[in-house]
């Protein structure tokens, strides 16, 4: 019986209530593991994770996360529940400084001292250039920088958006190193990803997910192997709307 | 009996003018989605444009062309067509705000110069000595007040019957294509800051013309006629009437018109003497009570849109759309 | 030619703090309200109403501090007058404006913001009468500043200039040093990442108003100190805060405190020029400029 921190039960949502992008889709992120969602383009990778954040309207089905039904919670309700998320772009403030953004993601913190001490343990560049305005920072510095600004209010999940995307191969891969090293610090991380291989090589569970609906899901080791994820991403074998 | 009709033949004339006017901000407002915060500004270049190019010589102000009437008509109407098209080019690439509080400004500027510039406008006094076409044949009385209501009434059915055709005409389309999905509308060349630019200017023009007949009507006008309220006035008739609607706008603007002129007559008529100074203070309250309770409680206006819609299927949705896939 | 640049930054003080709750507004709510200049109007009136009030309460504070026309009593006045103020606006917003934009878009509510300013300037016209109030009939001297060339300053002008200066400083410390302020300036920038990062907009939302009402309360206080207080104050400021705006770029805090010193100085100094019948344009004039040859004002973003 797997421990699942979320649960994501049959989920019906779209930006717009008649116009629905995901269609029943379950996905469940296991404690302490690396999961990962993958799919072609248009798929609802990224309407997944913004539904399960709040930001996105639920029209069917339910979401459970850290024991709590988390179905159309507000989004700023998310951190205190123990959710985490990184967007994909537009994930700092860029007017403020990296201080100022790390001091805004600590606000509730009880401890926010200490944290930050901790936060820029882990990420010493962002120490050094803490006075600086994020909008300075090279693209790989501004995802560690939304990355520690996730981890600041010792997130139980973080909600991850295409961490790689527009990164160098090397950021991208110390990027996704580090989510990885995060799921050992006892952190569970669900993560979408376009960049399929990098993604599978370290995450243990795999969904594929196509036009809004689950395809196959498994353990990532099998999933690489599997001539089935060709398939679905070149348009072959999908399941089609019953 | 004969005061009645030939009040009536007045307010009818007045209503009609500012029905005109309101065309003219419908094609602005309900077609295009373009606030104008400044309808007085058009309104006023029609009337003392066309005045100025048609009165005889006057000591107090500039102008006194004489020109022969039709001509100064147009060149009212040229005139407003002109400030909407510098005010137009400046502001209809910049966010939506930008155009209200431009228009706005060109207003509160207009009124400014034309009480200050007194050698071209006669300032406070205002442009005199017009003498309204025909009138040396029909006289002035009720005939010639009713032969002109029937001219005014002939504008409002050209002006209403243009509009009309301009809707279902290629550039309506083009017009509703822009509206409702300004990317897609982009993607096959069409300029959309071109054609809202079209469509701003010849609804000023519309409102120039309104501004025009008024100004003749009087044979005078003067800043005090050029004040924010009839902004606001004709915003109501539309807001009521109904926006993108044109038989709505025109409904509109005999509605207000009335509960105005009602209203004013009322309260002079059965409010005590103290508060007689505070009249148009009511009034203006109730027009801004007209304005957001409309708003609250029915936005569409008393005779909604009846959607033209291009493709079965389309409508605002596109846009989100496009946001929604990943 | 001094004097007119003196009186510009005077007038100035007051157009940026009307202007910095305007452009807060407008950059975070999406929508040019065209009643916030009446903001102005009810902080002043309603300063005149405590002002009497307190005067007759406890005479004490009938003394005049100094050389002001400024009493204990306006004192005390002006900090509730802001809060009221404060509290109007997010009321106003709450009951008009939200349930405008549920119904429509996002330019219904600048209609609705039309409506409400003739609503609430012929309101107070009616309540309060239409000729003009002063907080203090006496007549306050200027000071001569300078003989030649000659400068005259009333100490009340400086009094205004020196505590606008004092508030917005006590603005900046905020958005520069507290997590408030950190707040704010995040929803400014992106509202749904602020929002993912605990940031509860509802509240930001009032916290906008509020402080633009307050704001705006003491911009009309020192309007009516400076001159007087009419229903038409409202009106009379509506254009020339927005130019104020738009010159130091929408969303921008520091952009409209330079804005409204930019508006105040160059309205003034078109005097030296113009007759003094169109200084109502200058403002339009200004916002045509700034158009022209940068739309986004001194340090405004384009926000799609």
């Amino acid at each position: 019986m797997r421990d699942a921190v979320l649960s994501v039960d049959k989920v019906t949502a779209g930006y717009v209530p008649d116009l629905p992008i995901l269609r029943d889709v379950s996905v469940t992120a296991e404690r302490e593991k690396l999961t990962v969602i993958i799919g072609p383009n248009g798929a609802g990778k990224s309407t997944l994770i913004k539904a399960v954040i709040g930001l996105l309207p639920v029209s069917r089905g339910g979401i459970r996360a850290n024991g709590q039904d988390i179905t159309g919670l507000s989004p700023d309700r998310m951190t205190s529940a123990g959710i985490a998320y990184v967007p994909q772009s537009d994930n700092v403030f860029r007017t403020l400084t990296i201080r100022q953004n790390l001091d805004l993601a600590l606000q509730k913190h009880a401890h926010a001292s200490e944290r930050l001490s901790e936060l820029y343990k882990r990420f010493p560049v962002l120490a050094d250039k803490q006075r600086d305005k994020a909008g300075s920072l090279s693209g790989g510095q501004r995802q560690f920088l939304a990355v520690a600004m996730a981890l600041a209010a010792d997130p139980v999940l973080i909600l991850m958006d295409e961490p790689s995307a527009g990164l160098s191969p090397k950021a991208a891969e110390e990027v996704l190193d580090h989510a990885k090293q995060l799921t050992s610090f006892g952190v569970t991380i669900l993560l979408v990803e376009q960049n399929v291989k990098q993604a599978l090589k370290r995450a243990d569970h795999c969904y594929v997910l196509a036009e809004g609906r689950n395809q196959i899901d498994g353990p990532a080791t099998d999933l690489l192997q599997d001539p089935a994820l060709g398939r679905i991403y070149l348009g072959g074998e999908r399941r089609v709307p019953a | 009996m004969i005061g009645v009709i030939s009040y009536l033949v007045f307010f009818s004339t007045i209503a009609a003018i500012l029905a005109i006017a309101v065309l003219g901000l419908n094609l602005q407002w309900g077609n295009t989605g373009l606030f104008n915060g400044g309808v007085v500004a058009s309104f006023g270049a029609g009337a003392y444009g066309t005045l100025i190019l048609g009165g005889t010589p006057q000591d107090g102000h500039w102008g006194g062309f004489e020109l022969y009437y039709p001509l100064a008509l147009l060149g009212g109407m040229i005139f407003a067509g002109v400030l909407a098209w510098v005010v137009g080019k400046l502001t209809l690439r910049l966010r939506h705000d930008y155009l209200a509080i431009a228009t706005f400004g060109v207003a509160v500027a207009f009124e400014n110069v034309m009480r200050n510039a007194t050698t071209v406008t006669g300032g406070a006094q205002g442009i005199r000595g017009f003498e309204r076409p025909l009138q040396s044949l029909i006289g002035s009385g009720f005939t010639y007040n009713l032969m002109f209501l029937i001219a005014v009434l002939t504008c409002l059915a050209l002006v209403y019957v243009f509009l009309e055709r301009l809707t279902v005409s290629p550039f309506g389309r083009l017009l509703r294509a822009i509206r409702e999905d300004e990317t897609a509308a982009r993607s096959l060349g069409k300029s959309p800051d071109k054609v809202r630019l079209a469509a701003f200017v010849t609804g000023s023009v519309i409102i120039g013309l309104a501004g025009s007949l008024y100004g003749t009507f009087y044979a005078f006008v003067s800043p005090q006629d050029v004040l924010p309220i009839l902004t606001f006035q004709i915003w109501a008739m539309l807001i009521v009437g109904g926006a993108g609607n044109n038989k709505g706008a025109m409904a509109g603007a005999f509605l207000i018109w009335g509960s105005w002129t009602f209203s004013g007559w009322a309260l002079s008529r059965f409010a005590p003497v103290e508060v007689q100074l505070y009249t148009g203070s009511i009034q203006f309250v109730l027009i801004g009570m007209v304005i957001v309770g409309m708003l609250l409680w029915r936005p569409q206006g008393l005779f909604p849109e009846r959607l033209v819609v291009s493709q079965p299927g389309g409508g605002s949705r596109g846009k989100t759309q496009a946001e929604g896939l990943t | 030619m001094i004097q007119h640049l003196v009186d510009g930054i005077l007038v100035g003080s007051f157009l940026s703090l009307g202007a910095i709750g305007l452009t807060m507004a407008m950059h975070i709510l999406r929508f040019a309200n065209f009643s916030h200049a009446e903001l102005l109007s009810i902080g002043a009136y309603c300063a005149l109403v405590f002002d009497k009030v307190f005067e007759s309460l406890l005479p004490i504070l009938a003394a005049k501090i100094g050389p002001l026309s400024m009493t204990g009593a306006l004192a005390i006045s002006i900090v509730l007058s802001a809060a009221i103020t404060g509290l109007s606006a997010v009321l106003i917003d709450r009951f008009i404006f939200q349930r405008v934009r549920q119904k429509g878009e996002e330019l219904s509510m600048v209609f609705a913001s039309f409506g409400m300013a003739l609503i609430i300037r012929n309101i107070i016209g009616l309540v309060f009468g239409l000729s003009a109030e002063l907080y203090s009939k006496d007549i306050a001297f200027a000071m001569i500043l300078s003989r030649d060339p000659l400068l005259l300053v009333k100490p009340d002008q400086v009094f205004v200039l020196i505590a606008a200066l004092i508030l917005m400083f006590a603005l900046h410390l905020v958005l520069s040093r507290t997590t408030f302020g950190f707040s704010l300036r995040a929803v400014a920038e992106n509202p749904s990442l602020a929002q993912v990062h605990g940031v509860n907009l509802k509240c930001m939302i009032a916290a906008v108003w509020i402080i633009g009402g307050g704001l705006g309360a003491v911009a009309g206080i020192f309007y009516g100190l400076s001159y007087q207080i009419t229903p038409v104050m409202g009106r009379d400021l509506v254009l020339p805060i927005f130019a104020a705006t738009i010159v130091g770029g929408i969303g921008s805090v520091y952009g409209a405190v330079l804005g409204g010193f930019i508006v105040g100085i160059a309205s003034n100094l078109a005097l030296v020029i113009l007759p003094s019948g169109y200084s109502p344009s200058v403002p339009f004039l200004m916002i045509l400029a700034v158009l022209l040859v940068r739309p986004n004002g001194l340090f405004g973003e384009a926000r799609a």
